[in-house]
């Protein structure tokens, strides 16, 4: 049950001069639907295409299933499903040649599950990619990674471009298979309303690094969002309340922390009077961590001299 | 079983369906005997981990509500009357206070609870 779907060493990758990704550890239980956040350009991509081997790291290593990304064997290779950001079948090839293409790679293709996905979306056999719109090809491309149903899922904004129920249709179907046939799914996405109801756990890319993953029940349970009157000092934490993040907005201060296991009490009273607590969610925790590491700190930074 | 889980609630999913079981066993939706539905089905049916719904199990297991037999699955324990009615009313008193505390802290009237909570009970009812 322990053993790492995914595990990766000092990962990076440099292009030229700029760090794509740098020096991620990171393992991946199986069972696991793992959102992989990050702003445009924070080394998400990057991060996918070096699993499956697509790009050789700079530095580092990472192994999928137990295997070397670099020199996966076929049959580990068959068992992974991927869905790059770019990676196109050609304009002229109709839904069903993509099809029986796929089918011809993945021993376990499920033709009546693909078939049942075009028809759910009036999507017709004959029907040329190329013609296709934006949110179609989405559609068909994920119809098709999770119709081979591997073992381990790698996609890459696969829900980008789809309406609110396909989205939500997409990351219902990827759940089941997750649940039913204990793969691991790792879904790269930057929009959180979706994914946060149906993932198990959160890792945060940013500027090439891995600024946090945390499985999303602890977050529910720890975090908190803390509103404070914009002219208080910062409060002293105990040990026990770690600093995520804060923020300067118009006339307060948000301020965002993970308090252990039943410390919320002692989070209350080292808060000033007309501070407000909320719980967090996902996109609380990832703002709190993204902006701590960009404009949080210019925020502070301004602040100082008054 | 009808669970509508809020993710967003600052509450750990487990501990959401551990409350609604809670719940529906002191209201009598869910008799003695009543079996819950497998971990398998519940986690499809939520779109969550099955590890989250045997740590939710677990709990409810620990809690003396359900009993779980080899091989059957998951039960209402029976033989108890669910809940004492007392130990029931001091259950919901105290998320009654908890909600009020929360709600005056938001700055809530006491009509606006009040409609709220009218509201939520015909909501509930039109769900079942």
């Amino acid at each position: 049950m322990s053993e790492a779907a995914i595990r990766t060493e000092g990962l990076g990758r440099d292009y030229g001069r700029h760090h794509a990704l740098e020096s991620v550890n990171l393992a991946i239980e199986r069972g696991r639907v793992v959102a992989l956040l990050g702003p445009h350009g924070a080394g998400t991509t990057t991060f996918l295409r070096l699993l499956v081997g697509l790009l050789e790291p700079t530095n580092g290593r990472s192994w999928v299933l137990e295997s070397p990304s670099r020199a996966l064997p076929e049959q580990i290779a068959a068992k992974i499903g991927y869905m790059g950001d770019a990676d196109e079948p050609p304009p002229w090839s109709t839904i069903k040649q993509l099809m029986c293409l796929q089918a011809e790679s993945s021993a376990e293709f499920d033709r009546a599950f693909f078939e049942r996905s075009m028809t759910a979306r009036e999507l017709a056999p004959a029907s040329r990619y190329g013609s296709l719109s934006k949110g179609q090809k989405k559609w068909v491309r994920a119809a098709l990674v999770l119709a081979g149903r591997p073992e381990i899922m790698l996609m890459d904004e696969p829900a980008e471009g789809l309406d609110p129920s396909a989205r939500q249709s997409l990351y219902d179907e990827l759940r089941d298979h997750v649940t039913e046939g204990e793969a691991t799914a790792v879904v790269a996405t930057h929009v959180i309303g979706d994914i946060e109801r149906i993932a198990d756990d959160a890792a945060v890319i940013d500027h090439g690094r891995v600024i946090a993953h945390a499985a999303l029940e602890d977050l529910r349970e720890q975090v908190r969002e803390v509103q404070l009157p914009a002219d208080e000092q910062m409060p002293e934490f105990g040990d026990s309340i770690e600093l995520l993040g804060s923020r300067v907005a118009s006339d307060t201060r948000l301020v965002w922390v993970r308090c252990a296991i039943g410390s919320l009490s002692e989070l209350e009273q080292s808060l000033p009077a007309g501070s407000t607590v909320r719980s967090a969610n996902l996109e609380t925790f990832y703002l709190a961590l993204t902006q701590h590491n960009s404009n949080g700190r210019d925020n502070d930074a301004k602040e100082k001299p008054k | 079983m009808y669970l509508r889980l809020d993710y967003q609630s600052g509450e750990a999913i487990y501990r959401q369906i551990v409350e609604q079981v809670k719940y529906k066993i002191a209201s009598g939706e869910l008799s003695p005997a009543d079996r819950l539905p497998s971990i398998r089905d519940l986690a499809k049916q939520l779109k969550i981990n099955p590890r989250t719904v045997v740590k939710a199990y677990e709990e409810l297991q620990s809690g003396g509500l359900v009993v779980r037999r080899q091989g059957q699955g998951v039960f209402v324990r029976d033989g108890q009357a669910a809940i004492p009615a007392r130990t029931r009313h001091k259950l919901i008193a105290e998320i009654a206070r908890r909600m009020l505390a929360e709600a005056s802290r938001l700055g809530a009237s006491e009509e606006e609870v009040q409609t709220i909570l009218k509201d939520a009970i015909e909501e509930m009812r039109s769900d079942k």
